[in-house]
């Protein structure tokens, strides 16, 4: 009885949620309430994945739930909804019959990393999939290795691990378990490279013997084919594999079958090789069959760098994570763009909680903007952005200090080029900038 | 021309939120000044003898690596201390300061010992202290500077408020925190908990630094944007 409440209790919380514009969180936060340990009294009729990880959770699981539905499973997932377990309740309870039912083939989930041992408590994963574990927000993981302990602790009897062949961090979940595991990996392709291009690299060290840990190439941070001279340890093989990359036509060989993707990024490629072994391990699908359908799946990219006109001039937001990785890929996105370029950095304080600290940009490569040649700075903390400009060595002739939004036009008017926006939800306030910014 | 010697110990091991930027940081102010330097990384593998440099820095380090290099560490103790006692300058940030204690002990069960330097023994916990702080330096008490405190480590000292660094003057309450005196400043180590760019962004902190490493070497230079940045974040904390 009490299960059926919660079911109806959440469906009616989500239905008024959608009228009104709030989040997903909240009708499976109150079900628990009315139902603890609701998702333990679900039944599920088919497998039950989850994609955890710093990065790549919502392209690989929204890639892993199209490649499924192209070959025919019926399969639910939480994409609309948040990846910790309110959202995660509410997309299940929403999704179930009354009796809590889960009637699909597949129920895919996206799940926050600090949350999967909380999650595993109710329901066993068949699946597990592990994207990489990157440096991440340090006001909640403070570093890699706290995750990976809290993921660790969430590991339970019978399920597979999909894992980072090319990830020393995240691999480490294969130490000491009986679980089946399966790897993935990226061999090394024109953007690799020899020494680590990245703000950091969490894996300078062997984490078996704490020497240093030799890289052949880096693909970022410390994702790349690494070994320990005094140990031994090294990449597992992979049973799934991306190769003969080419990026100017978005196509990769994964196990030596080749696929067209939608979007050139290394670590789209990365996704794809991770999805097509999941979907290939837990539907039984033909590589062949999984490839088709990774072809027609759409990242949606233009959420990532929306496009408006400023000044008559294209300017492009850059929506990153809250994470140096993903301040890094947008630099050299930044970076990658033809001259002349103008960049915009917003760098305010620490989300709601107005911290002032800004640790993270000495954790990102803004070395890599070098030849960008124009950056303007604005925000709280602007004139700290431009004391890490100045650590990397970008010239100074090329940074302004904007310190009064209302002075972006006359900024902008001595600059030349595209204008990109870097932002992050990192921040706060970033708002009231780019209001300024669609004025002008 | 003089030749200013580095020594990043550990540097692979403990480089976590960029402390290791002070260290660059350092070596641009030295290169400004129109003096050489060379940089050693040494780590798990290396003899450790810090007596031919002129500076050594051990930066913030995730807590498994700290507890993971403390067995090395601890074989080159008399070095350390001998180096420590005549005069070497250190700059230590972070939770590196556990090594330096009586011994710290981790959330895995396990107690490591620190080449007790430090009267202090520390505890991981399972959570993490964040702050911001304003602090007022030993070596120059009418100035203030900013620091940036997160702990997973409860440090508990057992001689009060001796030869403390810097006087806490704000700063959130919780478990982790650090109270009213924090670091340590004795002879020429300068030992503090605060992490991160500290050297960077604290101009008070790196001249403090510069003057004890160069004597009468040291030279002017223009930290007024640096200067500027502080003081902003300063006044909106005050």
């Amino acid at each position: 009885m009490r299960l059926f409440i919660a079911i109806c209790v959440c469906r009616v919380l989500y239905f008024i949620g959608r009228l009104i514009g709030k989040g997903t969180s909240k009708p499976g936060d109150i079900a628990r309430i009315v139902c603890p340990n609701v998702l333990n009294r679900l039944k599920f009729s088919g497998k039950v994945i989850c994609i955890t990880g710093t990065n790549g959770k919502t392209t690989t699981s929204n890639m892993v739930t199209h490649i499924l539905r192209e070959n025919g499973f019926s399969v639910i997932n939480n994409s609309f909804g948040s990846n910790m377990l309110g959202g995660i309740t509410t997309s299940l309870l929403t999704n179930c019959t009354f009796s809590g039912e889960v009637k699909a083939d597949f129920s895919v989930l996206e799940i926050d990393e600090r949350w999967l041992r909380f999650f595993v408590k109710e329901v066993t994963p068949d699946y597990v999939l592990l994207t990489n574990l990157l440096r991440d927000q340090i006001v909640r993981n403070c570093c890699p290795e706290i995750v990976l302990e809290k993921i660790k602790l969430g590991v339970t009897p019978g399920t597979t691990y999909i894992l980072n062949a090319n990830d020393p961090v995240s691999q480490q979940v294969s130490w000491g378990i009986d679980n089946p595991v399966v790897w993935f990996a990226l061999g090394e392709n024109e953007r690799s490279t020899k020494e680590c291009r990245s703000g950091t690299n969490d894996a300078k060290v062997c984490p078996k013997c704490m020497h240093n840990l030799s890289y052949n190439y880096y693909h970022y941070n410390h994702v790349g084919d690494f070994h320990c001279e005094n140990c031994g340890f090294k990449c597992p093989k992979a049973d799934f594999i991306g190769t003969d990359m080419n990026f100017d036509e978005a196509s990769l060989n994964i196990n030596g079958k080749p696929v067209k993707l939608t979007f050139d990024a290394t670590y789209f490629m990365f996704n794809a090789v991770a999805a097509t072994a999941l979907c290939c391990t837990a539907s039984g699908i033909s590589e062949e069959k999984a490839l088709a359908a990774a072809e027609t799946f759409d990242i949606g990219v233009i959420k990532r760098y929306e496009e408006i006109e400023v000044l008559g001039r294209r300017c492009q937001l850059i929506l990153t994570k809250q994470n140096p990785a993903s301040i890094d890929q947008s630099v050299d996105f930044v970076a990658d763009k033809e001259s002349p370029r103008t960049l915009i950095i917003i760098s305010n304080n620490m989300f709601h909680t107005e911290r002032k600290d800004v640790l993270f940009m000495y954790d990102v490569a803004y070395e890599n903007l070098k030849e960008v040649e124009h950056i303007v700075i604005v925000g709280k903390r602007r004139y700290d952005m431009a004391v890490r400009l100045k650590l990397a060595d970008i010239d100074k002739e090329r940074v302004q200090i904007c310190d009064k939004e209302e002075d972006l036009r006359s900024c902008l008017e001595k600059t030349e080029g595209n204008i990109y926006v870097m932002t992050s939800s990192v921040f706060s306030n970033e708002d009231k900038v780019l209001e300024e910014l669609k004025k002008l | 021309m003089r030749k200013i010697k580095i020594l990043n110990l550990y540097g692979e091991a403990l480089d976590l939120n960029g402390d290791g930027k002070n260290i660059s940081a350092f070596e641009k102010r030295v290169a400004e000044m129109g003096y050489e330097y060379e940089t050693d990384t040494l780590g798990v593998g290396d003899d450790i003898d810090v007596s031919g440099y002129d500076i050594v820095f051990m930066t913030h380090g995730k807590p498994h690596n700290v507890s993971a290099i403390s067995e090395h560490f601890i074989k080159y103790k008399d070095n350390i201390i001998n180096n420590i006692e005549n005069g070497k300058v250190f700059v230590v940030t972070g939770s590196t300061n556990m090594l330096f204690g009586k011994s710290f002990s981790m959330l895995d069960g396990k107690t490591y010992e620190g080449i007790g330097l430090f009267d202090c023994t520390a505890e991981e916990f399972d959570s993490l202290y964040v702050s911001d702080a304003v602090l007022v330096p030993e070596f120059a008490p009418e100035e203030k500077m900013f620091g940036t405190y997160y702990r997973c480590e409860s440090v508990k000292f057992n001689t009060p408020n001796e030869n403390r660094l810097f006087k806490v003057i704000k700063t959130d309450e919780g478990k982790g925190s650090v109270g009213e005196g924090e670091g340590c400043h004795y002879k020429n180590l300068y030992a503090t908990w605060c992490l991160g760019p500290v050297l960077v962004r604290n101009p008070l902190m790196m001249k403090e630094v510069l003057h004890c490493v160069l004597g009468e070497d040291y030279r002017e230079t223009d930290f007024s944007l640096e200067e500027k940045a502080v003081k902003m974040i300063i006044d909106e904390l005050l």
